[in-house]
């Protein structure tokens, strides 16, 4: 359902009037999970990380009217963890309008909460990727590649479930990994 | 100590497969292991989808290949309380019918989540089966059978809500059987549930096949003619290869696709009756439910027509629709749809005050002569100056037209016949006949939505009836539900049910097929006032008057059932 420039194009409907309800709804959809996932990985419960990414999703609609998003001048990615770092700390202060900047700059320039964004980022663009991959690979390639090259089922297991020859799971899960790097490179190429 | 591969190494990973493997793995694995379901083994995912994780398994006893939808820990799209999760189970248990996968089981697995456990289907999607090349006659074979089962269904009042090709399955014989039916919520953009579904991406992963009262949220307009788009959008893809509206586009863009954009001409090569064929797609894909077949039965029975060469049912609408979609396209009527309508009109009028006083009549034998006669004068002179209202000098004895058919408009002409209406001598000394003019008159101005006027009309046939023939006469019955049609039409919900109430009191005694498009508003009223129970027991109280009129199959009676679920 997207296309390449999406990205760009989503920020930009979200910074317009503000009343485009399908933008914030294909944001939510698109980061949800990463925002969520970063904040379990920060020690958050379940219910306070959804607390949170509602959260993340106030802010930017409060700072987003007034911003373009320009990618040649910062990655997005930088500036969706700043804004989420700034609701954790907001949601651990419990005291919104008393959280010290310096905090936050602390947080941002930390290696380990790098590291963390790093790695939720990555399995986001996997994630989108795998949900991209869509129908170009038949079914029982994809199963055959989840319980081989995921779930680390014997290849010669996999291949008489699904009635294949071994060399024909081999392929899938080589066709499918190479598909889903070239579609995490446009991903990323896309998000600039 | 940090993992190796928690580490991030360089800005082109995803350049190497090893590293997105291992991505892929963390992210896989935060599933967690497969579940423990006892009396099962070997259990494999072979898929995720809105609801949950799909895997297949074994059963111990039988040895059987089963498969087993594990539900999502914080609740599927809609969020479906344990009470309603169980009567939904209960249900779809009752189906039993070769082309639906058959539920086998349910319960929660040792870690707490609730699962089902349905039988294996190995087979392929419907859409690698059409992918395949199979010949447009097998496939119309196989989505006649789907139709049936889908009709099934209908018939015990379950809806699917969510037909796409991966609910449908091509079995190893060729046969196509549907998963999950009764088990899919209704996809809704409501804001509550925009949360939860975008939390699971069921929402996108059926937006292509969801129909357009599914997208605008109108959860209370979901009924089997839900199903019946998306058998369309099926059929429509399953022959052109692509869907019937851009889909590739922000989400904004699609929902306006689906609500608004006529589908593209469907293009294809190779079958007899394009046309026909063309035909049932779009009535399938009408946006408006009723232009839609009113059963999945009519639809697989056109198709039968189709394959075997005779000519398909034209699309049926009713008048009032035809009427509403003329007017809109055309403010300036034609003389010859002028006459045309107002021949309809009177014919319509007089055979509705015909039928009632004839069934008025049956009740009441002793006056049964004396009714039909007064009748008869009364149909007379309703037709005598409706004609005399509408037309004069717009055609000559001859039956020429005389004036510019472009310089006369409709509005005009009813409001020629209003004034008459109150000015005509000899109209006063007959009260009925003015009160059956001035609902008349009503419908006109409903037609032309002028809503104010049309309050007026019905307002002034109710005062003549009320003053000539007392509070109770049951002729009060259909000025009061226009009022209540007119009061709906404006969002005044609670005035609307007062007036419909008083009707369907009146109508109570009568014919009981009269007392269904009061009740029908009724439910209407419940619905936009929010009242569950009172929604309940109006569908309640309708669904035996269509059963004994309209018969225990008909499409009223099935989406009323529906509705009850």
């Amino acid at each position: 359902m997207q296309t390449q420039s999406t990205h760009v194009s989503l920020l930009h409907r979200l910074t317009g009037s503000g009343q485009d309800s399908t933008a914030w709804f294909e944001f939510h959809n698109r980061y949800g999970e990463l925002l969520r996932s970063f904040c379990r990985r920060r020690g958050l419960q379940s219910q306070d990380s959804d607390d949170l990414v509602q959260d993340v999703l106030l802010s930017l609609s409060r700072s987003l009217p007034g911003f373009r998003y320009d990618p040649s001048r910062g990655r997005f990615r930088s500036y969706l963890k700043t804004i989420v770092l700034r609701a954790i700390s907001r949601k651990s202060c419990q005291k919104p309008e008393e959280v010290p900047l310096e905090q936050i700059e602390k947080l941002v320039a930390d290696p380990e909460t790098d590291q963390q964004w790093e790695v939720e980022w990555r399995t986001y663009h996997v994630r989108r990727a795998l949900s991209r991959l869509g129908k170009e690979f038949r079914e029982r390639d994809r199963t055959a590649f989840v319980q081989y090259a995921l779930e680390g089922q014997s290849v010669e297991r996999t291949a008489k479930g699904l009635s294949m020859s071994v060399d024909q799971v081999y392929q899938a899960k080589s066709r499918i990994l190479k598909r889903i790097g070239r579609l995490i490179e446009e991903q990323i190429e896309e998000e600039g | 100590m940090k993992k190796k591969d928690d580490q991030p190494e360089n800005s082109s990973w995803y350049r190497d497969e090893g590293e997105v493997l291992r991505t892929m793995q963390r992210n896989h694995g935060s599933r967690g292991p497969a579940p423990r379901i006892p009396g099962l083994r070997d259990l494999h995912s072979v898929g995720s989808g809105g609801q949950g994780i799909v895997y297949s398994g074994i059963h111990k006893r039988t040895g059987r290949r089963v498969a087993v939808k594990v539900l999502r820990e914080d609740g599927s799209p809609g969020v479906m309380g344990p009470r309603r999760f169980e009567r939904e189970i209960d249900l779809c248990r009752t189906l039993r019918h070769p082309g639906i996968a058959r539920l086998l089981g349910s319960g929660t697995t040792f870690e707490g989540r609730r699962y089902l456990v349905m039988e294996y289907i190995d087979g392929v999607p419907l859409d690698e089966y059409w992918e395949t090349g199979v010949e447009t006659e097998e496939f119309l074979g196989a989505f006649r059978k789907i139709c049936d089962t889908v009709f099934h269904a209908h018939q015990r009042g379950i809806i699917h809500r969510d037909l796409k090709p991966g609910n449908i399955r091509i079995d190893l014989q060729g046969r196509p059987r549907i998963l999950d039916f009764g088990l899919a919520k209704p996809v809704s953009r409501s804001s509550i549930e925009i949360e939860s579904l975008s939390s699971t991406g069921d929402f996108l992963g059926s937006l292509p096949w969801a129909s357009p009262e599914q997208v605008a949220g109108n959860k209370n307009e979901i009924d089997v003619r839900t199903d019946i788009y998306s058998l369309g959008v099926l059929l429509y893809q399953a022959l052109s290869g692509s869907f019937p509206y851009d889909i590739s586009g922000n989400l904004k863009e699609v929902l306006h696709n689906i609500t608004d954009t006529p589908p593209r001409p469907l293009k294809l090569k190779g079958y007899g009756s394009l046309r026909d064929l063309e035909r049932v797609v779009f009535r399938c894909l009408q946006k408006d439910p009723d232009r839609r077949y009113p059963t999945a039965l009519s639809l697989s029975e056109d198709i039968g027509r189709i394959q075997r060469g005779e000519p398909v049912e034209q699309s049926k609408q009713s008048l009032w629709t035809g009427f509403r979609r003329l007017w809109a396209r055309h403010r300036t009527a034609t003389i010859a749809s002028i006459a045309l309508v107002l021949g309809l009109t009177v014919f319509g009028s007089a055979m509705a005050i015909l039928y009632r006083k004839t069934s008025l009549a049956e009740e009441e034998k002793s006056i049964a002569l004396d009714e039909t006669r007064k009748t008869k004068l009364r149909v007379e002179a309703v037709n005598e100056f409706l004609l005399g209202a509408f037309i004069p000098g717009c055609f000559s004895p001859e039956g020429k037209l005389l004036v510019d058919p472009e310089s006369l408009r409709l509005t005009d002409a009813v409001a020629n016949a209003a004034t008459r209406l109150e000015e005509d001598p000899s109209l006063k000394d007959r009260p009925g006949v003015r009160a059956d003019l001035h609902q008349a008159m009503c419908f006109w101005y409903a037609a032309l939505n002028d809503l104010d006027l049309a309050e007026r009309q019905a307002e002034k046939a109710i005062a003549l009836t009320e003053e000539a023939f007392g509070p109770d006469d049951p002729d009060l019955a259909t000025p009061l539900q226009s009022l209540g049609w007119i009061c709906l039409q404006r969002g005044e919900s609670k005035e609307a049910e007062s007036f419909l109430q008083r009707s369907d009191d009146l109508r109570r005694t009568g014919d009981p097929a009269k007392r269904i498009p009061t009740l029908r508003l009724l439910v209407t009223c419940a619905q936009h006032l929010g009242d569950q129970a009172k929604y309940r027991s109006r569908l309640e109280e309708l669904l035996p008057l269509l059963v004994e009129t309209q018969g225990e199959d008909s499409p009223g009676a099935i989406n009323v059932r529906a509705a009850l679920e």
